[in-house]
């Protein structure tokens, strides 16, 4: 039987992945210069499968960089990064929608890309509570409505790492409720979760590991 | 990738569609530009029958790199990665793009005939060959116009950098139909200089092609 599957991320070469114990994320040695600057300067951690840490630090650390590099989505000055994880959502600074379309067009993009069962879009809109402004477009609703949105994307492509920078920016309070729902979802499918906050205290009743960055390092 | 480049490509137009930003905005301008020539001569149809083609393909490089320079769907940052996470690759992403801007220059270039036979009294001569014309300029157009972007995005000389990149292919481009015509009208075979746009395009989409995954990671 195939084990899991496995993406692994190299300035040099893929890195087998140890039998036992297997961790869902593995980072070793990462530095990730950009224009000159170093960022990310030999990050090393490994998080379990099925488990959430938070990343913090102050403004510049390195942790949108670490993020971004472990979504695949930075291209490694050294070291590597290896995941179990097939499918990997990144919820960023901004949501990632086109203002001309829809809320619910703009689901309907991903939707297609990952294959969802008709409907799914309405569902996903009705499970953030926006299902009564799904064919207003998206230049047209609040940061807080596009960042629902973020959200019900998350119930289209189901990811098994999830990293989520910053997530309770521009939600309100009733809002908040989704962070942690899409934490503890992906946590019971067995996937790794990866918070950037300012705000760990938001999340401290949560089992969860701790990364501290400075200066690209990390420091606990 | 077939499947991905379409589904990008549907997104593109029907944003266009709905709001109409590009050619709504730049079509009006470009007429605008003909029937003021056509009025500083003082509507002298001899001299303005000399002028038109070479009118029309100027305005139409100009106008057409404005448009591939413009902001489509898969030109943001945050959508590109969310598509790439989504497991659509650079090259189909690169392609969208192209086909995109391509299509918005073939519609403006057809316009801006129209008003060349209306306003300027140009004569297209062998309409084949303009029928040739009009796709492979607006193909090579927008992958120079896409390429460019996507440099000028990397580079710190920013915009300034984009004219160096785009006057020595674009020259060709506007030539080419402009020749092509006036041996159609002379009696002799024009091909020979739509072969050159041809050339030009498949050339600009090639290296666009061949780069996309490093001129992705050049966008901030």
């Amino acid at each position: 039987m195939l084990g899991p599957p496995l993406r692994s991320v190299s300035a040099h070469a893929a890195v087998p992945l140890e039998p036992t114990p297997a961790p869902g994320l593995r980072v070793d040695g990462v530095v990730v210069d950009r224009s000159g600057i170093r960022i990310l300067d030999g990050i090393s951690l490994t998080l379990p499968t099925g488990s959430v840490a938070l990343c913090t630090g102050p403004n510049g650390a390195g942790k949108t960089t670490l993020l971004r590099a472990l979504a695949g989505l930075v291209r490694l000055t050294s070291g590597s990064i290896v995941t179990q994880q097939a499918r990997t959502e990144l919820l960023g600074h901004t949501e990632a929608l086109h203002p001309d379309l829809t809320l619910a067009e703009n689901l309907d993009v991903v939707a297609r890309l990952v294959g969802a069962l008709p409907g799914a879009v309405a569902a996903a809109l009705d499970h953030v509570g926006l299902a009564g402004a799904a064919d207003r477009r998206a230049g047209r609703c609040s940061a807080g409505m596009r960042r629902r949105v973020a959200f019900a994307r998350l119930q289209l492509t189901r990811p098994d790492l999830l990293l989520l920078d910053e997530p309770d920016v521009a939600l309100d309070e009733d809002a908040r409720v989704l962070v942690e729902d899409a934490i503890t979802t992906t946590v019971r499918r067995g996937g790794s979760v990866v918070v950037a906050t300012h705000a760990p205290e938001r999340l401290d009743h949560l089992p969860t590991t701790r990364w501290h960055l400075r200066d690209g390092r990390v420091t606990t | 990738m077939t499947r991905d480049v379409l589904h990008l490509l549907r997104i593109e137009l029907r944003v266009e569609r709905r709001t109409g930003s590009t050619l709504l905005v730049l079509a009006p301008y470009a007429v605008a530009a003909m029937a003021l020539v056509a009025i500083a001569t003082g509507a002298d149809l001899p001299l303005l029958r000399e002028v038109a083609p070479g009118l029309l393909w100027a305005v139409v490089v100009v106008l057409g790199v404005l448009t591939a320079m413009r902001t489509g769907y898969a030109d943001d940052p945050a959508r590109r990665d969310l598509l790439q996470l989504l497991g659509v690759g650079p090259e189909a992403v690169w392609i969208a793009r192209v086909l995109g801007a391509a299509v918005l220059i073939a519609a403006l270039e057809l316009v801006l005939t129209g008003a060349a036979v209306t306003l300027l009294d140009m004569r297209i001569g062998d309409p084949l060959l303009h029928a040739a014309a009009v796709p492979l300029t607006a193909l090579g157009l927008a992958a120079l116009g896409v390429l460019a972007r996507d440099l000028a995005d990397g580079s710190r000389s920013g915009v300034a950098l984009v004219p160096l990149i785009v006057v020595p292919l674009a020259v060709p481009l506007a030539l080419a139909p402009v020749q092509a015509r006036a041996l159609s009208i002379a009696g002799s075979s024009g091909w020979t200089w739509i072969a050159v746009a041809a050339l030009v395009a498949t050339v600009t989409l090639g290296i666009g092609i061949a780069a996309a995954a490093n001129l992705q990671e050049l966008t901030p």
